[in-house]
């Protein structure tokens, strides 16, 4: 057992016990003493009214019965009537004999001899009398004799008598005195003990006084002024001395507590109210719709994102119940069933809510209970969370879901965390491979490409390129263990933080035949436009030169019209010339392109600049090459003519009112570089942005313009082939920018 | 019938109807029947006309009234108060009567009121009686069921010599009349006889007899159904010792203090 600190302190009980005890037995021993001298008091008081004062009275009747007997004796010595001294003389006998002069030896013996005496005079006195009895009278005087005798008999017991008296006298007051000194002496220690008893009570209680007053009264003030101090709220922490019992050790310890139990209550109802704040704010500002409603689902207390998500204003007479979608409410009763009967706190789920215009709104509604212990509950408190984006993109997932199921082209993907292993791939998957899905998901690519680089492919899983996307031909051992050559487009993804690889097949026998077919065909028709354009320009040369010839010769015998007509047959057969090398060069772009390789754009566009120098001139334009052109990867001397057309077409149709001002600007975009050329030439509107791309189509008559109207077609084809794209952003008389992409020298490493 | 005879039966009748009366009264519950022995004077004095008076009648007379008791005195020989009080028809007895632990059994006893001793009474001729050869030398007259009939009884002697009379003035009278030589008797009772003429010729007998039965306190004595009488009893005689009627009550029927 563990010994608390106070366990050690000693017990207040048992020094109020010891000074009870103390207080007790001191009270015992003045009331021991009280009772002693009491006891003696009375003892002496008894002992004085049944001893010494029936002995002061026997005395002082003795004393009486002395004087008594003095005077009978007297009388029996002195009367002169026989009958007086007789009755005298008797009385006193029986006088002297009587007790009550009898209790002390020496008033006995003395009275016994004065008894003797009286009887002796009473026997002169007989005598006396019979002598005058006898003598008639005479003999008087030896009857005075005899009587004077007796008289002188009788006066020294006087006397004694009186002696006895004083005796008795005597023995009285001593034996008062005795028994007031007694009474004295007992009155002066029941004084001495009722001192003594009154300093000892007097220095208990001083002591229990301070005994109390250090140990209790001091304490419990300390304590009450603590707590009192604690109860005002009273932020500094007054220090208690140290307790000096084990019940101050308690009740200290106990204030304490108090005060750490107040200050962490006023913690927590600060939380509390921090908390309630909070949650207030919460509940006001969340964009959570919460709501409380009591048992019968009407709502109590809804906060603003409740009442914007229902469409009301306000959310007096609404119920839940009411703003439950039917068939919802159909599938939340069994909860709502289970949670009033206390076999659950709370329940979740997703379900509609009536807006005010009757709309629905999909919520995730969590719903808890409110009880207090094992009651039902009273309140509910639900918060839903406005889930309909969530909703109309799981059903745009399940919808495209299902168009990935059943697309007709193998959709696919790959773990590359797992060797390649494909973890999922929908029907036409299946089908591409002749085999179950359970069957696929075992797989992996090795098993259904034969031709595949294990090497390359391991290192491609071990170096994943976010939302990259590569596309590939490759062959798969398909349905029948045919080997088909199929293209895959295989899609770096992401999900839940592990990498994955989406591929898309596409059976690409057909195409490759088709492509085959078509290549056949363009080599064919570009043989054939080669062949025609090249064989064409002889006889072409040939009408021109004759016709030249007639003119020469023949000019003077035709009329102006037979001169005009040679003419114009001439113009025709030059533009038709011009036309069939302009269709030649166009042709030539496929057929004796150079492979594309790092060039640098300023040096191609200074070279067009150089082939333009005399037009430019003529026109009085300007090209500025903007710094930084860059590296390209391109065909040097097609881009020369890019460049060339396009300088050329600004010079061309320039405005006229200005000079032409020609800018050859680039600017990075990924991987490619967009080249503009910008002039303040005559502009292009918008419609025919398109058309002007298209092969001997114009804009302007003949007249107007020369040229055959294949400069921006041959323009097109260019970058066409360096796998780019040309537009032009124009307005009519605003000049025009023609821009076009090509690919970066410093990204051709990774085509 | 003689008009003396008359009177005497009249009185004995009123007497007994007196008695009946009081007998027959339930209302007379609280009434005390006190016997008073005849003894000689100043104890008892009986008038002529059959009244009774002397220090014990006025004492009894004196306690009743303290005690707020209605006392009924009735005259008796001291054999018959003890026998009464014995019986519980007498509730209270004047007899001077010593203490002794024969009686205590039959009868209680009140505070002392007064001491005596006993002496031996003879002629003035004879010789001083010897207390132990008095019954055998000497015919003593002695009161029947006294302590001095009962003293003699103890000592050596033929039982003719011990003269039981029931009455004082029989024993003086046997005394005087020679039917005894000597009488055994409470010195102070003596007194009386010894002044009157009767008495002439006769005297104490030598210093009273020294024998713890023949001396003490006189009690007054209760039937023991009357304790709670015995109480009064006791703190009346405490009230009228301690307010001086007593002193005044003896000292005017004796001489000296016989307290």
């Amino acid at each position: 057992m563990q010994t608390t600190p106070s366990d050690r302190l000693p017990s207040l009980r048992r020094r109020l016990a010891a000074i009870g005890i103390a207080l007790a037995v001191a009270v015992l021993a003045v009331l021991g003493a009280m009772l002693v001298s009491g006891s003696t008091t009375h003892r002496v008081v008894e002992d004085s009214r049944i001893h010494t004062v029936p002995r002061i009275l026997e005395r002082q009747r003795a004393t009486a019965n002395l004087e008594r007997l003095i005077r009978f004796g007297w009388i029996t010595a002195t009367a002169t009537s026989a009958h007086d001294w007789r009755q005298a003389s008797v009385t006193a006998q029986a006088l002297a004999y009587h007790p009550s002069l009898s209790f002390d030896d020496e008033v006995r013996r003395q009275v016994m001899t004065v008894h003797a005496i009286i009887r002796q005079v009473v026997g002169k006195r007989e005598r006396a009398l019979t002598l005058r009895t006898a003598t008639h009278g005479g003999g008087s005087a030896e009857a005075q004799e005899q009587d004077r005798e007796a008289r002188e008999l009788w006066m020294p017991q006087e006397a004694i008598l009186v002696s006895l008296q004083g005796k008795l006298a005597d023995d009285g007051v001593r034996l008062m005195v005795e028994r007031f000194d007694r009474v004295a002496e007992i009155a002066d220690l029941t004084r001495q003990l009722a001192i003594g008893a009154a300093v000892l009570i007097l220095l208990i209680l001083a002591a229990a006084t301070l005994i109390v007053w250090r140990n209790l009264l001091l304490p419990v003030l300390q304590v009450a002024q603590t707590m009192r101090g604690t109860l005002d709220g009273g932020a500094q922490e007054r220090s208690l001395p140290s307790p000096a019992t084990a019940e101050m050790a308690v009740m200290q310890n106990a204030a304490v507590q108090l005060r750490e139990a107040l200050h962490r209550a006023a913690l927590r109802e600060t939380a509390l109210k921090a908390s309630e704040q909070r949650l207030s704010s919460i509940f006001a500002t969340s964009e959570a719709a919460i709501v409380l409603s009591d048992a019968q689902g009407q709502v109590m207390q809804a906060n603003d994102s409740f009442l914007r998500l229902i469409d009301h204003d306000k959310a007096l007479d609404l119920s839940l119940d009411h703003l439950t979608h039917g068939d919802d409410a159909a599938r939340e009763a069994p909860l709502l069933r289970a949670m009033l009967n206390g076999e659950t706190d709370r329940y979740r789920l997703d379900k509609r809510l009536r807006r005010h215009d009757g709309s629905c709104v999909w919520v995730d509604a969590s719903v808890r209970a409110i009880r207090d212990g094992d009651a039902p509950p009273h309140q509910f408190v639900t918060v839903a969370i406005d889930i309909s984006e969530r909703m109309r993109a799981e059903q745009e997932l399940h919808f495209i879901r299902a168009l990935v199921d059943q697309s007709a082209d193998p959709i696919y993907c790959l773990d590359p965390l797992d060797g390649g292993r494909m973890v999922w791939a929908n029907a036409a998957t299946c089908r591409h491979f002749g085999t179950s899905q359970k069957h696929l998901l075992t797989m992996r690519i090795p098993d259904w490409d034969p031709n595949i680089d294990a090497p390359a492919v391991e290192a491609m899983w071990q170096n994943p390129e976010p939302l990259s996307t590569r596309v590939f031909e490759t062959t798969h051992r398909v349905a029948g263990g045919d080997i088909i050559p199929v293209e895959v487009s295989a899609t770096w993804l992401e999900h839940d933080g592990r990498p994955y690889v989406a591929g898309y097949i596409r059976d690409i026998r057909d195409r490759n035949r088709m492509l085959m077919a078509v290549r056949r065909s363009n080599e064919d028709l570009q043989q054939f436009a080669y062949v025609a354009s090249h064989d064409l320009q002889e006889p072409l040369r040939m009408v021109a030169s004759f016709l030249q010839l007639l003119e020469r010769r023949y000019a003077d015998r035709l009329d102006t019209a037979g001169r005009e007509y040679i003419q114009f047959a001439v113009d025709g057969a030059v533009r038709m010339k011009q036309l069939i090398e302009d269709l030649l060069a166009y042709s030539r772009i496929d057929s004796r392109g150079l492979q594309p390789q790092p060039v640098d754009l300023a040096v191609i566009a200074q070279a067009a600049c150089d082939n333009l120098v005399s037009a430019i001139a003529e026109n009085g334009g300007r090209v500025s090459l903007s710094d930084g052109l860059p590296m390209v990867m391109g065909d040097q001397p097609q881009l020369i003519r890019l460049l060339q057309n396009l300088i050329g077409n600004a010079l061309k149709y320039r405005a006229p009112d200005r000079f032409p001002d020609i800018t050859v600007s680039a600017q990075r975009h990924g991987d490619t570089w967009i080249i503009a050329v910008s002039d303040n030439g005559i502009g292009i509107a918008p419609q025919y942005h398109d058309r002007i791309f298209m092969i001997f189509q114009r804009l302007h008559g003949i007249a107007a313009y020369e040229g055959t109207g294949i400069g921006l077609a041959i323009c097109k084809r260019i970058v066409e082939r360096h796998g780019g794209e040309i537009w032009v952003e124009s307005q009519e008389n605003t000049g025009s920018t023609f821009k076009f992409t090509l690919h970066a020298a410093d990204t051709a490493a990774h085509e | 019938m003689q008009p003396a005879d008359f009177y005497v039966t009249m009185r004995a009748l009123m007497l007994l109807c007196l008695i009946l009366g009081l007998a027959a009264s339930p209302a007379r519950a609280q009434d005390v029947a006190v016997g008073i022995t005849t003894t000689a004077q100043p104890f008892v004095i009986t008038d002529p006309s059959g009244r009774l008076d002397g220090f014990n009648v006025e004492l009894a007379r004196l306690l009743c009234a303290r005690m707020g008791r209605t006392c009924s005195l009735e005259p008796t020989t001291f054999p018959q108060l003890l026998s009464r009080i014995e019986e519980g028809t007498f509730q209270m007895g004047f007899g001077n009567t010593l203490k002794t632990p024969e009686r205590e059994k039959k009868m209680l006893f009140s505070a002392p009121i007064w001491r005596s001793t006993s002496s031996f009474v003879t002629a003035t001729t004879r010789p001083a009686i010897d207390p132990t050869q008095a019954r055998a030398q000497l015919r003593t007259c002695v009161v029947r069921k006294s302590m001095q009939e009962a003293f003699l009884a103890a000592q050596p002697g033929p039982d003719e010599n011990i003269v039981a009379i029931s009455t004082y003035r029989e024993l003086f009278d046997g005394l005087t009349g020679g039917a005894c030589d000597a009488a055994l008797l409470p010195t102070v009772n003596v007194l009386d006889f010894l002044n009157r003429e009767q008495g002439r010729g006769y005297d104490y007998s030598g210093p009273p007899v020294d024998d713890s039965r023949l001396s003490g306190s006189v009690h007054i004595v209760v039937s023991k159904s009357r304790p709670d009488l015995l109480t009064a009893l006791d703190a009346a005689i405490s009230a009228i010792k301690l307010d001086g009627s007593y002193r005044i009550l003896m000292a005017r029927h004796f001489p000296f203090d016989i307290n």
